[in-house]
């Protein structure tokens, strides 16, 4: 049986039968080992523990629970209210609101589905209580809500730079202008819909005062005091992701719990859900790792890398394969999943054409984009039909995200055209 | 990922022991929070870090992890591919799941017997940490004793008879 026809078969036959993904990703590494490795197994296991106990994986179920407590604590209501009244008089008012809070939550999150549910919660009852179309909001939201995987600190890049020993710090530079971009892109595109069809978003005629718009900001220092902690204390080289991820969830136990709504219960809560959360990742992380020591013992990224070399297709052509390949899979895997499997194979075959590791962690990390707002299993689009209480259907959902789909597909397309955009702040940073 | 059905007192008795092992991954988490936190504290207070730092917080992360997966699996909270399955319904739905939990058997079967003799190895050398000189016995532990866990859960859940409906109360 060739090596192929087992990883395909037994991964597709593994994985649709419902079964853990980190099960069936590592049984198709032990089988691998055995059939094809001499029963290398071992080397496996030394991986999966050299894998788990690295101090760079350690800052992942750290700013998960520093997500968890955020949430818990209730500080994207106070972001949502100090914002809101910002954008009110721009045709399509608080739908702006929405990404500019996605924006910022995401830059505390780290996480694209705390990002969507968390500002879905506040955001989603509000505006449909004063007219807004339903599934403008909800497409806002589900777009907005992918910005938390890309603007630091993001979950993905920690995990892209834990699994491929990126440096962190730059992978979370690299991914700050590209979340920008695709943040102004998505306020373009409600602006120009809303300007259209003004009845989508009803606009709001109560004045409000300058200076009470000024104060409301001045309420989300507690935020920028936990973005300067986290990023600053990374881009300035004080401390690892590790330290600052243990930094900013003691710092947003602390926020929580003196301009929030933390108490002790909650705090449990929060952890709970954190750890939980982990052990769902890290089981798939178990199974990749196992995966990855399977195709990198026996070569399979050299081998694929020779294949394609010999073919004559060009860097452009494979990146636009891997592409295609990331939204074939974004129909069927969840977006961290996805990025952790293919992984082993991904990584080596573009940065084995001359791309950068850097720009590929953000090139990777906009596709598991895409896939968290593709249906069937887009999360995004899930989370956000239960919080509606099906008003607005999972069909509904995934039209309504399209127009974010195809910006951040464009924005592949701008990141592909001009890498600098990625791979400029991080470059300057290391002078 | 989907929730799981839990009846009965096995699942009740299996439930609170997932339960107290998720208490104690809080515990390995709230640990690497302290860990971190002085660390950094003590380098930038008194010019020296804990050295055992970034050794005891990967320590208590693979703890972590393998304390609070009995939970994950009991709740059926795991990352799934479920777009195939939750669109058969009947004999087919049925034998689709017990294909993925036989997966999941096999797979934590494999990785406990696997990881046996690794367990081993460490404790018949007392085995220790590099920095802190920790033994790694416990720590390794976890790992044949979670995958072992694991697999007697999958293995419950396929064998065990469909939940049965309550029967209707008398009027």
């Amino acid at each position: 049986m060739s090596f192929w026809a087992v990883l395909i078969g037994l991964l597709v036959v593994a994985a649709a039968s419902g079964a853990p993904l980190g099960a069936a990703l590592g049984l198709t590494g032990f089988v691998i080992l055995e059939l094809f490795a001499g029963g290398a197994t071992g080397l496996a296991l030394d991986r999966i523990w050299n894998t788990l106990t690295s101090f760079t994986l350690s800052a992942i179920p750290v700013f998960i629970l520093m997500g968890e407590v955020l949430l818990e604590s209730g500080v994207s209501r106070r972001v949502y209210d100090a914002m809101a009244p910002v954008f009110r008089r721009l045709p399509g008012g608080l739908l702006h609101t929405n990404i500019a809070v996605c924006t910022v939550f995401g830059a505390v999150s780290g996480s694209s589905l705390s990002t969507a549910a968390a500002v879905g919660s506040v955001a989603y009852p509000e505006m449909a209580a004063r007219g807004y179309d339903r599934r403008l909001v909800v497409g806002s939201l589900a777009g907005g809500g992918t910005l938390g995987l890309l603007i630091p600190p993001s979950l993905s890049l920690l995990i892209f730079g834990a699994l491929t020993e990126t440096s962190i710090g730059q992978l979370f530079l690299a991914g700050l202008v590209p979340g920008l971009i695709g943040a102004v892109a998505f306020m373009i595109y409600l602006w120009a819909r809303c300007r259209r069809a003004p009845h989508l978003a009803p606009p709001d005629t109560r004045a409000v005062p300058l200076g009470r718009i000024l104060r409301g900001l001045a309420d989300l220092w507690p935020v920028a005091v936990l973005i300067g902690a986290v990023m600053g204390s990374i881009v300035a080289g004080l401390a690892t992701p590790t330290e600052a991820a243990g930094l900013g969830l003691a710092a947003s136990i602390v926020i929580g719990a003196v301009v929030g709504d933390l108490t002790p219960r909650r705090l449990v809560t929060a952890f709970l859900r954190g750890v939980r959360t982990f052990g769902a990742i890290g089981f798939v992380i178990v199974g990749a790792v196992i995966l990855a020591q399977s195709v990198s013992i026996l070569a399979v990224p050299q081998d694929l890398l020779a294949v394609v070399r010999d073919s004559g297709l060009g860097p452009v052509a494979v990146l636009v394969l891997v592409v295609v390949v990331y939204l074939v899979l974004g129909l069927l895997f969840e977006g961290l999943s996805l990025m952790i499997m293919t992984l082993p194979i991904v990584f080596p075959l573009l940065t084995g054409l001359g791309y950068d590791p850097v720009w590929v962690g953000v090139l990777v990390t906009i596709m598991i984009e895409v896939g968290m707002i593709t249906p069937p299993v887009g999360l995004n689009l899930s989370v956000l039909t239960a919080l509606t209480e099906e008003e607005v259907g999972l069909g509904e959902a995934a039209r309504a995200a399209m127009p974010y789909w195809a910006i951040l597909l464009g924005l592949v397309a701008l990141l592909a055209l001009a890498p600098g955009l990625a791979t400029t702040l991080p470059a300057w940073a290391l002078r | 990922m989907s929730a799981g059905t839990r009846t009965g007192p096995t699942a009740v008795w299996a439930g609170r022991a997932a339960g107290a092992l998720s208490v104690l991954a809080m515990a390995a988490a709230a640990a690497i929070l302290a860990l971190i936190v002085t660390s950094v504290v003590l380098r930038y207070v008194e010019g020296r870090p804990l050295r055992f730092t970034e050794e005891a917080a990967g320590l208590l992360v693979a703890a972590m992890l393998f304390l609070v997966l009995p939970r994950v699996s009991l709740e059926g909270r795991h990352v799934a591919v479920r777009v195939v399955v939750d669109r058969l319904s009947g004999r087919p739905r049925a034998i689709a799941e017990a294909v993925g939990r036989l997966v999941m058997v096999v797979f934590c079967g494999w990785w406990a017997v696997a990881a046996w003799p690794w367990f081993v190895f460490t404790y018949e050398r007392d085995l220790k940490s590099v920095v802190a000189r920790l033994p790694l016995t416990p720590w390794v532990a976890l790992v044949p004793a979670s995958a072992a866990v694991l697999a007697a859960i999958a293995a419950w859940q396929l064998l065990r008879r469909p939940p049965t409906p309550p029967p209707a109360s008398p009027e």
